[in-house]
């Protein structure tokens, strides 16, 4: 059973998954850090959102022998950092009808990474959800833009469309088990994607695995383009899609592109050996 | 794609950056769109809330290459920046 779900889950309510818990929705989790309290050492560097991105990097340019020690601090810790978790495309749209408010902004890490800035509401990537986003009604004097508050219908097809476009929806927490974010990420822009692919920490895997069903396979190719783990490709032998369920990640993006509906998201549980792996 | 495994970051190349020459990055960005594996970002040095740093002013942003364990020394970043501030070094296998 997955780490999180374990701690913060309700075995009643939204199938035990935690971020379909409301109380992890919590106004009372929504921690602002103090005046004058020091940054943890994974979010030590620079300042603000770009701390998120910095992580990996400063250690690996300070003090690369010290890396996977950090490394395994986190998963001992996974309850107590700021972990993520891969979900489908279902799963964001229980997320949305659970949660307000439900905006879209601009990303910060392609800020960072590709200095991308998204400039109108179209073209926002990163959602954010929760008692977080209303500070920006609280101090009305202080915004300067950049936020877009939307209805059910208007996220759905938010998620819709960028989801078809290709993007992972991943489910972010500000402090577990405060859930604040949906980011739609891709690699190597995203900091999520990349922290785990690249060093292993960040976002743990969704709770579905893709299959293939050969029997309604047809070999055109169009998932293949769509997975950003490195998990899909196109076997030549059988002139079908093959998916190595080690490297799945199960966020459902090359099901939904599959124009066929060759790819079906099983339960992660009914495969007993990859049941714990997160 | 791949796992770069921490006993060898030490190989990585490293990616030094002038900043007497490289001011104003977040205004430029040129590296930043044309690295075919991500290396670098771009950080704004003074975080204020609710105050976006001016893009055009010198030493307002900051270039960083945090990601250098993936530098392959293609030279397209040392090509592309204007300002001749990138410089790398580095040994055939890196950090793979």
């Amino acid at each position: 059973m997955c780490i999180l779900c374990e701690k913060f889950g309700d075995p009643e309510i939204g199938r035990g998954r935690w971020y379909l818990n409301p109380s992890n929705y919590g106004r009372q989790l929504y921690r602002r850090r103090r005046p004058g309290s020091a940054p943890g050492e994974f979010t030590r560097g620079y300042r603000g959102g770009s701390a998120v991105q910095e992580v990996p990097g400063g250690l690996r340019n300070e003090a690369p022998e010290r890396v996977p020690e950090l490394v395994a601090s986190w998963w001992a810790n996974v309850d107590k950092e700021r972990p993520a978790q891969v979900i489908t495309l279902e799963d964001a749209f229980e997320v949305a009808a659970l949660c307000h408010p439900f905006a879209s902004m601009m990303c910060e890490c392609r800020l960072w990474s590709r200095a991308r800035e998204e400039r109108n509401p179209d073209e926002y990537s990163c959602g954010g959800l929760g008692v977080g986003m209303l500070k920006w009604e609280r101090w009305p004097e202080r915004y300067k833009g950049g936020v877009n508050f939307m209805t059910l219908e208007e996220a759905k097809d938010w998620l819709t469309r960028w989801v078809m476009r290709g993007m992972v929806p991943i489910i972010m927490t500000y402090g577990a088990p405060y859930v604040g974010g949906l980011c739609l990420c891709d690699y190597p822009d995203c900091g999520m994607i990349r922290r785990r692919l690249d060093v292993g920490i960040g976002c743990l895997k969704g709770h579905e695995v893709a299959v293939v069903d050969y029997d309604r396979c047809n070999g055109c190719g169009v998932c293949v383009q769509r997975c950003q783990w490195g998990a899909l490709k196109f076997e030549v032998t059988t002139g079908q899609a093959h998916i190595d369920q080690y490297r799945c990640f199960g966020c459902g993006v090359c099901a939904v592109g599959c124009p066929r509906d060759a790819i079906t998201m099983k339960p992660r549980s009914e495969f007993p050996a990859l049941a714990e792996v997160w | 794609m791949a796992m770069y495994l921490p006993m060898n970051w030490k190989k990585a190349p490293i990616i030094e950056i002038d900043r007497e020459k490289c001011t104003v990055p977040m205004y430029c960005k040129l590296c930043l769109q044309a690295c075919p594996q991500a290396c670098f970002q771009v950080h704004n040095v003074e975080f204020e809330r609710f105050k976006e740093s001016n893009r055009e002013e010198p030493g307002a942003y900051v270039l960083t290459a945090p990601n250098r364990y993936a530098c392959t020394m293609c030279g397209v970043c040392t090509d592309v920046c204007p300002v001749g501030a990138i410089t790398i070094t580095g040994q055939s296998g890196g950090a793979e």
